[in-house]
């Protein structure tokens, strides 16, 4: 890694890595305070701190916290190097409740810690570093935390006080059955006529971005899913004249539930406390959502206990600019100047894809790697998933249709 | 026309207002990592600074003189915009922060009593 150190305009020295600024080039203390008083959860047990860098976020950390465990990691000896030539905090890693790590395997090692991961210390390690997957992972996750606090807490009062049936009931009720899990991806276009034609010998769960478009294609799913607490997904069952099952999380936008007019399922998701907790006491299960509605929908379809999966329209990345299919409630074209990173495709292209899409894409392969269920995955021009191969319509015909 | 003229510029001046405290907003919310909340204002910023380019050029034309510095800000665009696509978050902050927010702050009102 490049390391560069330069005088900021307040006189602070400052840090760029691989030619990403970590600290501000103005006021670099008061930027890494900002955010580990924004970021800090007090309730958790410990702390790591990923980057150390000139060690101005653990400095305000320990302001914040003289106790607990603070782990810091650093990613080569060059970044402490470069830490102990140029930081006036120099005390700060030998303060009795921190310890220094270098570049050690993080997974599963600090249950209930909190992990502060500045996104310019991601950015600057780059996709290419092994952790970088991992902590991306986490990331996104806190990040849309942070978006939807607030709004998922009174979802979930909300949707508690539907009474609505929990998931118990549908446990292993589908063993030896196929299942078509539709997702709104590019490629859910080109596959209309095969779902079509074989909508009635499978239990076709799709995602609420892509109810509207079977609708219109003649296609009436056995069930939809809809996770999403914003009540942008209002939009996605609103006026679809659709009476098949719901099943939504929890944390869902609650006056999406209450618009649905046929059977509603009720979905608590691990990870997520209040569900957590409401789940111990009401011996309700908890399903694993891996962040996004498909990947809660394949942890659904697993509980439920289908022998085959398909995936459709499960691109988890996008040809030139379309994120969705052309009628999906989803569909957003992206801004042309973005620089995207690639995955292989299916089809043997590289195709672009989304911090977020590609974290999907990771949970799938960890998920395919452990389940026993038959996977398939339909979307050609979508990103290959280890684990998953692709299937074409006429192996989809005769796996189904023998 | 003179209604239209001055509705234009208590817009410019309501906006101009308003600006400096969004460039810090802007900033904060990067530093904190609300990146999704951080670019859906920088899309406003840039919408609203073309705004303001425009009706400074129109309410020039029709005598009411205020220099700007069109250039500067088409400058400060163009440096977010790169800021943006290498993902080098710290430094479209400082931009907000210390060169925008600034910028903005020291850019003169119009007078209403021009109009009188």
């Amino acid at each position: 890694m490049i390391f560069d150190v330069q005088l900021a305009k307040n006189g602070e020295y400052t840090l760029s890595v691989n030619n990403i600024n970590i600290y501000s080039m103005y006021n670099p203390r008061k930027d890494a305070e900002k955010f580990i008083i924004q970021a800090y959860n007090r309730d958790a047990e410990g702390y790591v701190l990923i980057g150390l860098g000139l060690g101005y976020h653990l400095e305000q950390l320990i302001k914040m916290n003289k106790k607990k465990k603070i782990f810091v990691l650093a990613f080569d000896k060059q970044e402490i190097e470069v830490f102990n030539k140029f930081s006036s905090r120099k005390h700060s890693i030998v303060a009795d409740n921190v310890e220094l790590i270098i570049e050690g395997n993080l997974r599963g090692q600090f249950l209930n810690f909190q992990m502060l991961i500045p996104f310019a210390v991601m950015k600057a390690i780059g996709y290419d570093h092994h952790l970088y997957p991992y902590l991306e992972d986490i990331k996104i996750r806190q990040m849309s935390n942070n978006t939807f606090g607030s709004i998922m807490k009174e979802n979930f009062k909300g949707n508690i006080d539907n009474n609505d049936t929990s998931i118990n009931s549908l446990y292993k009720q589908y063993i030896g059955k196929s299942a078509f899990l539709i997702s709104a991806g590019p490629s859910l276009d080109s596959s209309m006529n095969i779902i079509e034609e074989i909508q009635e010998k499978v239990f076709v769960l799709c995602v609420g971005s892509a109810l509207k478009v079977l609708l219109e294609n003649n296609i009436y799913p056995d069930a939809v899913i809809i996770t999403d607490p914003s009540p942008l997904v209002m939009k996605q069952i609103s006026d679809a004249d659709y009476d098949g099952m719901l099943f939504y999380l929890a944390t869902a936008n609650h006056e999406m539930t209450l618009t649905h007019v046929g059977e509603r399922f009720i979905i608590f998701q691990e990870g997520y406390s209040l569900s957590e907790e409401f789940s111990k006491t009401h011996s309700i299960p908890l399903l694993e959502t891996g962040g996004s509605v498909a990947t809660t929908a394949f942890s659904l379809l697993e509980y439920m206990g289908f022998e085959k999966i398909f995936l459709f329209g499960q691109d988890l990345g996008f040809i030139g600019t379309n994120t969705h299919a052309m009628n999906s409630t989803s569909n957003v074209k992206i801004q042309e100047t973005t620089i995207f990173r690639k995955v292989i495709a299916n089809s043997g292209e590289y195709i672009n894809t989304r911090a977020d899409l590609d974290s999907f894409r990771r949970w799938f392969e960890k998920k395919a790697s452990k389940t026993s269920m038959k996977l398939y995955n339909t979307a050609l021009s979508g990103a290959k998933i280890e684990g998953i191969p692709y299937i074409n319509e006429n192996e989809i015909l005769h796996i189904l249709c023998k | 026309m003179e209604k239209l003229i001055k509705e234009t510029i208590e817009s410019y001046n309501e906006y101009l207002l308003k600006l400096p405290l969004g460039c810090q907003e802007i900033a904060d919310n990067i530093r904190t990592d609300n990146l999704s909340g951080a670019l859906k204002s920088i899309l406003e910023f840039s919408e609203g600074a073309g705004w303001l380019i425009n009706a400074n050029v129109l309410l020039e034309k029709n005598s009411f003189s205020n220099p700007l510095n069109p250039e500067k800000i088409n400058e400060f665009l163009t440096e977010i915009n790169t800021g943006l696509e290498i993902q080098d978050y710290v430094l479209v902050a400082d931009m907000f922060e210390y060169e925008i927010k600034p910028f903005f702050e020291e850019s003169s009102f119009y007078r209403i009593s021009e109009l009188m």
